[in-house]
């Protein structure tokens, strides 16, 4: 598109011209590095995040025995593919919204999902070491449970011995490695990863 | 700085931070839970519709029952219901002859009545107060006050202290703060019970048990007859809104203060550790 303004005599004293290149613009957007990685980024934690941490504080009253975090395989993706700053700040709505929810004292699952994050971005190298992707997400998810039923036991047992914290740790870790570690944290890092990714085009 | 160096110094910040969430004032405590409680609540629905949706696929059952087990639990259900109608026309009954009785021999005092609200407990403290008090699911909207005792099947677990309309703060027997009037069962005593003494800001308790409680101040004619194993109960001498003769706990020792008087520990009749749901009795 030209725009242009022109004097009596027909010379031109202003130009605009508007070119619209598609190419690039689909490239600014949607290519492998443009803004639509970053906006589906932000969308994913912005509905992602209030709705694991609501699942993860409902999910007991309907299945009890269940022991399914999604909220905690949320971060445990996140803090692969996040860097720590981002994560941890993340863990503030995200733990006071469980504790909120869970009736618990402000930040106790802060807490929690902040030290799990912490250990994950340590063992980060050696897991990005892990080609399959599949196997990087059952040991995150999996490092990420133990952590978090091993920090529950120390600090949320209530008046529990040491002998009974010991007895429930295998108990509550099988079933939640089953869980949350062979089920539902592949699928859940499959889900994300392909929503985030684009497929790279082909001959690159 | 190194990767290492840097992630440990941001995760040192984390914790300054949260160690100021822990800390916040009760009421700004509050005022950011009802903020975040109105922020969550799409996804909370969002979540409960998903939660209900899927066990209503699995055929609404709870976890590990067959059909069989729900239906004879359900039928089990039933003749209680029965039983609990006629045990209550029963008691009305005799209810009514008790007060024609009293009527007939003209006598003044009625027997006094109560009622008892089952109530959940919402939250507990416990990095902080576990065993010094515990949020309840009714407040005021239900007819609960500031005094009304909070008790288990084993006797009385706490005291109402503040209500807002759906929520109740209880002030239970491990606490310090606790401070009630109280009888000695069949002997004509009146006295005061405390909550376990704490020094000042000790956390050393966090996850264990709270001590005996003391009983002291008595008066009344037999005030030196105090036994081991006398039940300790509770009077409504010092408020209306507690109710009279729940058990408190036993006497379990004695003891004589730096004034020279006698006082006796007492250990509470409830356990406190394993609490999910409370009774409150309204007089």
């Amino acid at each position: 598109m030209r725009i242009s303004v022109n004097d009596k005599s027909q010379r031109s004293l202003l130009e605009i011209h508007i070119v619209y290149n598609s190419e690039l613009i689909r490239e600014f957007f949607f290519s492998r590095r443009g803004l639509w990685h970053y906006i589906v980024t932000f969308c994913l934690v912005v509905l992602l995040l209030p709705y694991t941490a609501a699942l993860q504080a409902i999910l007991p009253r309907y299945y009890a025995t269940l022991p399914l975090y999604p909220a905690l395989l949320f971060f445990s993706y996140l803090s692969l593919r996040l860097s720590l700053p981002w994560v941890l700040i993340l863990t503030l709505p995200a733990g006071l919204m469980l504790d909120t929810l869970q009736f618990q004292a402000l930040g106790s699952n802060v807490f929690l999902l902040g030290a799990c994050v912490f250990i994950l971005s340590l063992a980060k190298p050696a897991l990005s070491a892990v080609k399959q992707q599949y196997m990087q997400a059952i040991f995150a998810c999996t490092l990420a449970i133990l952590l978090l039923l091993s920090l529950q036991l120390i600090f949320f047992a209530g008046a529990l011995s040491l002998i009974e914290r010991l007895a429930l740790l295998p108990r509550y870790l099988l079933l939640a490695f089953a869980l949350n570690a062979l089920a539902a944290g592949p699928l859940l890092f499959a889900v994300l990863d392909l929503l985030q990714k684009p497929k790279k085009p082909r001959g690159t | 700085m190194s990767k290492l160096s840097s992630k440990i110094f941001y995760f040192l910040a984390f914790l300054l931070l949260l160690a100021l969430l822990f800390f916040l004032p009760e009421g700004r405590q509050q005022r950011l839970r009802e903020l975040l409680a109105l922020a969550s609540s799409p996804a909370k629905t969002l979540a409960e519709i998903g939660a209900r949706v899927s066990r209503e696929a699995l055929g609404g059952l709870p976890e590990n029952f067959s059909l069989e087990e729900r239906d004879a639990l359900l039928q089990d259900l039933a003749q209680t219901r029965i039983e609990l109608h006629a045990a209550q026309n029963d008691s009305e009954r005799l209810r009514q002859d008790n007060i024609t009785l009293q009527t007939l021999l003209r006598l003044q005092r009625s027997p006094k009545t109560h009622t008892l609200i089952v109530c959940r407990v919402l939250r507990r403290y416990p990095l902080s107060d576990y065993y010094g008090s515990i949020l309840i699911d009714r407040g005021h909207s239900d007819g609960l006050k500031p005094g009304h005792a909070v008790l288990s099947p084993e006797g009385l677990v706490g005291i109402v202290a503040q209500t807002t309309a759906k929520e109740s703060q209880v002030t239970l027997v491990g606490s310090p703060r606790l401070s009630l009037s109280c009888k000695l069962a069949k002997k004509n005593i009146a006295a005061l019970i405390h909550g376990p003494a704490r020094a000042a800001n000790s956390s050393a308790d966090l996850f264990l048990p709270p001590q005996d409680m003391l009983l002291d101040s008595l008066s009344g004619d037999d005030f030196d007859s105090v036994n081991e194993g006398d039940w300790v109960l509770t009077s409504s001498l010092g408020s209306e809104n507690l109710l009279d003769d729940i058990p408190i706990g036993r006497v379990s020792a004695s003891e004589t203060d730096s004034a020279g008087a006698k006082r006796y520990q007492v250990h509470p009749a409830a356990g406190l550790e394993n609490l999910r749901y409370v009774l409150v009795a309204i007089p």
